[in-house]
């Protein structure tokens, strides 16, 4: 098959599924899995081929002219776009699987698989966007479909406000990528990706410094809300509130990691911004501690993986911002492995026992589910860094490209982050496998049916593979980046051993023996902080939305009163002071159209008087 | 005179005639629909037969026909047609009144028509008024007497004001140009511009087209009118009638245009007109408990951001307003169709009046989710590459404060918005709540008009060119 | 009387409309108000016709279509000042704020 005939079958099988399911098949959801199924799987083999195929020519279709520009509709097949591509559909491929168990007995499959659909559309025609506008369209795309998912289960009120919350926040940062798109178009003059990226006449030699930097932070602005950077990262763990498998694809693997790959995308744009990506390295160093701090004393086993999204997010932004491509998005494609099966792995622990709580999956035998409890290992050891998992290898990249490129603090911040990583992973993990010293195993295990149906386990087993095996195809990612690299020796490795190690002993010494209380909890203070998530969301609710509900409920009250309150009196004040002693009364209904006049002519006098 | 080219004007009138004669002679108000619809029809045909025409239908230099006149009458006349094909039986307006509503509505697309084609300040005026009055009476027909003449008064007490203001506005561009004519006032335009009183004249004479509008400062009507009006009128007023006053706003501006450097004033002028209208209107509407109300605001937002484009004072941004206009009077018809089916039975529609839709009507939901997400400005509906056209004309300008308030609106407005989306998918309908049963010729109005919606974002090229050859022609 | 004159007096007369319109309770004083408003506009039209402007004919013209409109407006607004009477039995301007919560 030519290269026309797959890119077009990759993007747009999902959406014929999409399309097939929202509109025919309300009534039989099996139907609807199967044919959601088979398109992902459809889209998967297509990206897979293209991969094998290698980088080809864009390809590009005329969507519109207006004025000037050209707006195009196409597809750009270079290493990156490809592996990514290869990456979400494999992983969305997996969810759906997984989700034929996970979902087996709600009563909106259809809606539910029709939606996954639609995100795997959007997602996928976003990652081999040609054009800069086609790329911000498909963006706003994947936030509509997250907003769906998160508020899939909307009888629950949270997952409502969550699904909103989440909406809200992202589009905040959108603001700044639309205005950045903007500028592009009038600097440039088109949107063609590899046009704007040339090194002879892309946007790095057409512009000056200044407008670059502009132009990537406003980019950036974007990318802190999609990909949940500090100070916009408290709607992702609020949209936990969606179905495990959702936060598996959506929020941790691929919507969210969105932001790094346009990052990624557009990356000799940010190489010749310096001072973008200081901003953007102080931004992401922030938010990898601070999502940490959180990560470690939550009970909620999705919340520290959110926490953990959040972290693992910043470490590749730093890894980007310190000027290594090839460390960003080596992890970008690790931790989309890792931290989907960890998803998954959480997702068949509250399935089965209908908990988030760690403590109440470990009392309830956490570690009888086999399969589960070594994919947790895997995927809790890759994120930790444990050698030889992938994690480790993208990880130790990330050292590298900072102590060669960022300043020596951000190499210490780095550490202590992946020591923070190290200890909270393996405080979830003992906290689920390790039977409680005090009050051991007190629920058994009642629940109906297998534990680990195939459709929930073969995924877990497939990314566990990938989770392990990750490490190894840091060649492959290079070769594919065009990039060259060097291969560490032992000694270099071994700073980075030593934080993990420390991390994994500290986190054995407090929950290794079946305790529940972490050396946190001797430090309430801090304990509390970190819990209240550094109460920046208190801080948001205080500060912007009250600023909003104000201004709100002035105009309302402006407007309700005006029958009978302010409004009125203020217009007899303003003609009564006209009128002398007489109480001129004044009905709302001529002083809407008197403030009108009064408004036009007093502009108008001015403009007339030449002002 | 070429009567030709008055065709689609006339062949209304005509039918204005008939449907003015048709209850008078014992016609149930089942005839006068389908003799309404035929109108509407035949008007449309005549519409797009006239479109590649182009002349002078009466003495020169008043009344233009050209591709700027004639695509707004396309857009007004499929309007009319939209509105009353959703208009199949009295839903807010007395029953025995009902078959006048075609009538004053189809007057009130005639005196839009003729306001596009003037070209002189008399018809302009003329036509201003013929289209203002009969809406006036539409709404005092609403079925609870009470409300309908509060509403009507409220509404004509401020559209009297308007009109006056720019009547006054008028008779300075008179007094100055020493002629009534568009071209007399655009020859003398090195002369007139450097004078004070001339610019005066000419941000009064904006604020009628600001009160069809709904734009700041002539705003304060939408609301109120929006809640209580009759559900059929408000669909007419809230969709078609922004089309026409966008398209003489963009005339005005093209009579300016040539002043250059001296019309920066009146741009100044309404851009702030702008900022405020979409500020306002998104703050206003965050506590609306009611969904015509909310609609009402969220048309004084809209006014707000088609403004941007008129404000630009470029071919792109004139274009970028013209579509917009349409793209909203599709969205805005929509909604209002939508929520007249749902609110049949009340005079006011809550936002909880929608409960649970998606399970009442989940073909009703889906063209009201269409409608939303238009009026958001998401993909792939006209309200995203829209606000993207008009963005990128203020940004052709260098207005980037300007656009950065603006996008900072549409995240506002995502807000309640959202709180509607969640009534309609998310809340359980009552268990009392009947079943909403779609008629034909709703089904098509509306099918029409989510299509419009859709299609436009998706290949918004067709419109795109045929407003910028418009654009093109309006300005030489 | 010069040009100008008239312009002051027809200034006046708007304002004069405008306040009418703006600080009476009772609707038909607005009204009379608004006509106040479009009779300074017509003064003006008289006022330049007959100083400033070439043609002879336009600004009567206007102004006679002016008193036909204005004719038809009141005719409209007085139908339905008339409904809303039956109704409520006043027409006060600020007795007409019962839709507003």
């Amino acid at each position: 098959m030519d290269t026309t005939t797959l890119i077009l079958a990759t993007t747009f099988a999902p959406f014929a599924g999409f399309v097939i399911a929202i509109l025919f098949l309300h009534r039989s959801p099996q139907l609807a899995q199967v044919v959601v199924t088979t398109s992902a799987a459809v889209a998967l083999g297509g990206a897979v081929q293209l991969w094998l195929n290698g980088p080809a020519e864009p390809l590009r279709y005329l969507w519109f002219t207006s004025g000037a520009i050209d707006l195009y509709f196409g597809f750009l097949l270079d290493g990156l776009n490809l592996m990514f591509g290869v990456a979400v559909a494999l992983i969305t491929l997996c969810v759906i699987v997984y989700s034929i168990g996970y979902m087996a007995d709600d009563p909106s499959k259809t809606r539910y698989f029709a939606l996954l659909a639609f995100f795997e559309w959007a997602m996928l025609s976003f990652v081999y966007a040609v054009d800069l506008l086609q790329s911000f369209i498909f963006w706003e795309l994947v936030g509509l479909a997250s907003f769906f998912l998160i508020g899939f289960w909307y009888q629950k009120p949270s997952a409502a406000e969550a699904a909103r919350k989440a909406f809200l926040m992202t589009r905040i940062g959108d603001v700044g990528l639309l205005i950045g798109v903007l500028l592009v178009m009038m600097t440039a003059g088109h949107f063609d990706i590899p046009g704007l990226l040339d090194p002879d006449v892309g946007l790095v030699t057409r512009l000056a410094p200044a407008t670059l930097t502009a132009i990537t932070l406003l980019i950036f602005v974007g990318i802190v809300g999609k990909s949940a950077q500090f100070p916009l990262h408290t709607w992702l763990p609020d949209a936990m509130e969606g179905p495990t498998p959702v936060s598996a694809l959506l929020h941790s693997a691929t919507m969210v990691a969105a932001g790094v790959f346009l990052m990624a995308r557009l990356y000799p744009l940010f190489l010749a911004a310096e001072t973008t990506r200081s901003v953007i390295l102080v931004v992401a160093t922030i938010t990898a501690l601070l999502a940490a701090t959180m990560a470690m004393v939550d009970r909620d086993i999705k919340k520290v993986l959110a926490y953990s999204s959040i972290s693992q997010l910043g470490f590749m932004l730093m890894a980007l911002a310190a000027g290594s491509l090839f460390a960003g998005v080596f992890h970008l494609i690790t931790h989309a492995l890792f931290k989907a099966l960890l998803f998954l792995c959480s997702g068949l622990f509250i399935h089965h026992f209908a908990t988030n709580d760690l403590e109440q999956i470990g009392r309830s035998g956490g570690r009888g589910m086999r399969l589960t409890t070594i994919g947790l290992l895997i995927g809790g050891g890759a994120l930790a860094g444990v050698p030889p998992l992938s994690g480790f290898f993208s990880k130790e990249e990330i050292f590298a490209a900072l102590g060669h490129g960022g300043g020596s603090a951000f190499t210490i911040a780095a550490f202590a982050a992946a020591f923070l990583t190290a200890y909270y992973t393996f405080r979830m993990i003992f906290l689920v496998t390790v039977p409680d010293r005090i009050e051991p195993h007190t629920a058994d295990d009642h629940h109906e049916g297998s534990a680990e149906p195939w459709t929930m386990a073969l995924p877990v087993v497939v990314l566990s593979l990938g989770a392990a095996l990750a490490g190894g195809w840091g060649d492959k990612i290079a070769a594919a980046l065009g990039v060259e690299i060097s291969h560490h020796s032992i000694g270099d490795m071994l700073p980075a051993i030593g934080v993990v190690a420390a991390g994994v002993v500290l986190a054995w010494l407090d929950f290794g023996r079946g305790d529940r209380a972490g050396f946190l909890t001797r430090i309430p203070a801090l304990q509390s902080l970190f819990s209240n998530g550094w109460h920046i969301d208190e801080i948001y609710r205080a500060v912007f939305v009250r600023i909003t509900g104000w201004v709100a409920t002035l105009l309302h009250g402006m407007e309700v009163k005006g029958l009978d309150g302010g409004f009125d009196r203020f217009g007899v004040g303003i003609l009564g002071a006209g009128s002398g002693s007489r109480r001129v009364q004044s009905g709302w209904v001529q002083f809407y159209g008197g403030c009108a006049v009064v408004v036009v002519g007093a502009i108008a006098f001015y403009v007339g008087m030449g002002g | 005179m070429e009567l030709s080219l008055f065709a689609p004007e006339l062949i209304a009138l005509l039918g204005g005639l008939v449907l003015f004669a048709a209850p008078i002679l014992g016609a149930g108000s089942a005839t006068t629909w389908r003799l309404a619809v035929l109108a509407g029809s035949a008007t449309f045909a005549g519409a797009v037969w006239s479109l590649p025409l182009s002349g002078e239908a009466f003495s020169p230099g008043i009344y233009y026909v050209d591709a700027f006149s004639q695509g707004v009458k396309v857009v007004v006349s499929l309007g009319y047609l939209l509105v009353v094909l959703g208009a199949r039986e009295p839903v807010t307006l007395k029953a025995h009144a009902w078959s006048e509503l075609p009538l004053f509505v189809l007057l009130a697309s005639v005196g839009m028509m003729m306001m596009v084609s003037a070209t002189e300040l008399l018809t302009l005026y003329i036509a201003m008024e013929l289209a203002a009055y009969p809406v006036y009476i539409a709404i005092a027909l609403h079925r609870n007497p009470a409300i309908g003449g509060e509403s009507s008064t409220k509404y004509m007490v401020q559209g009297m004001m308007a009109s006056a203001v720019s009547l006054y506005g008028m008779s300075f561009l008179y007094g100055l140009a020493g002629s009534t004519y568009f071209e007399a006032i655009t020859g003398q335009m090195g002369a007139l511009s450097s004078t004070p009183l001339f610019w005066f004249g000419i941000i009064l004479l904006l604020a009628g087209f600001l009160f069809k509008l709904a734009a700041l400062p002539f705003h304060f009507w939408a609301p109120d009118t929006y809640e209580v009006s009759p559900h059929e009128v408000i669909t007419f007023v809230a969709s078609v009638s922004k089309v026409a006053a966008i398209a003489v706003l963009c005339r005005i501006m093209s009579l300016v245009m040539p002043a250059g450097m001296d019309a920066c004033s009146v741009q100044n002028v309404l851009m702030w007109f702008a900022v405020g209208a979409m500020t306002l209107g998104n703050l206003a509407a965050l506590r609306q408990s009611d969904l015509k109300r909310l609609l009402g605001y969220s048309a004084v937002a809209h006014a707000g951001y088609a403004l941007i484009g008129v404000q630009a004072m470029s071919a792109n941004g004139l274009t970028s307003a013209l579509f917009y206009a349409v793209g909203y009077a599709a969205m805005s018809l929509i909604c209002f169709l939508v929520v007249a089916t749902v609110g049949r039975d009340q005079d006011r529609v809550s936002v909880e009046a929608m409960s649970g839709l998606w399970q009442r009507s989940p073909s009703m939901a889906l063209v009201f989710l269409v409608g939303l997400l238009g009026l958001i400005g998401l993909p792939p509906t006209v309200g995203f590459i829209g606000k993207w056209f008009l963005f990128s004309a203020a940004i052709e300008q260098g207005q980037f404060v300007l656009v950065l308030v603006a996008a900072i609106n549409a995240t506002i407005a995502l807000y309640y918005y959202l709180l509607v989306l969640r009534q309609i998918y998310l809340v359980d309908a009552p268990t009392d709540a009947a079943p909403l049963r779609w008629t034909p010729a709703l089904a098509l109005s509306a099918g029409v008009g989510s299509i419009v919606v859709v299609a436009m974002g998706v290949v918004p090229s067709p419109i795109w060119d045929q407003a910028a050859a418009a654009v093109a022609t309006l300005l030489h | 009387m010069t040009l100008e004159m008239y312009l002051l007096l027809s200034a006046v007369l708007f304002s004069l409309g405008l306040f009418a319109a703006l600080s009476q309770r009772n609707l038909i004083a607005v009204l009379i108000g608004v006509e106040l408003m479009m009779n300074a506009a017509s003064l003006n039209f008289m006022a330049f016709n007959r100083f400033s402007v070439t043609d002879p004919a336009t600004g009567q013209v206007f102004v006679l279509i002016i008193i036909g409109l204005a004719a038809a407006e009141v005719a409209i607004f007085l139908s339905i000042i008339l409904n809303l009477y039956r109704q409520r039995h006043t027409i006060d301007a600020e007795s007409i704020t019962e839709l507003r919560r």
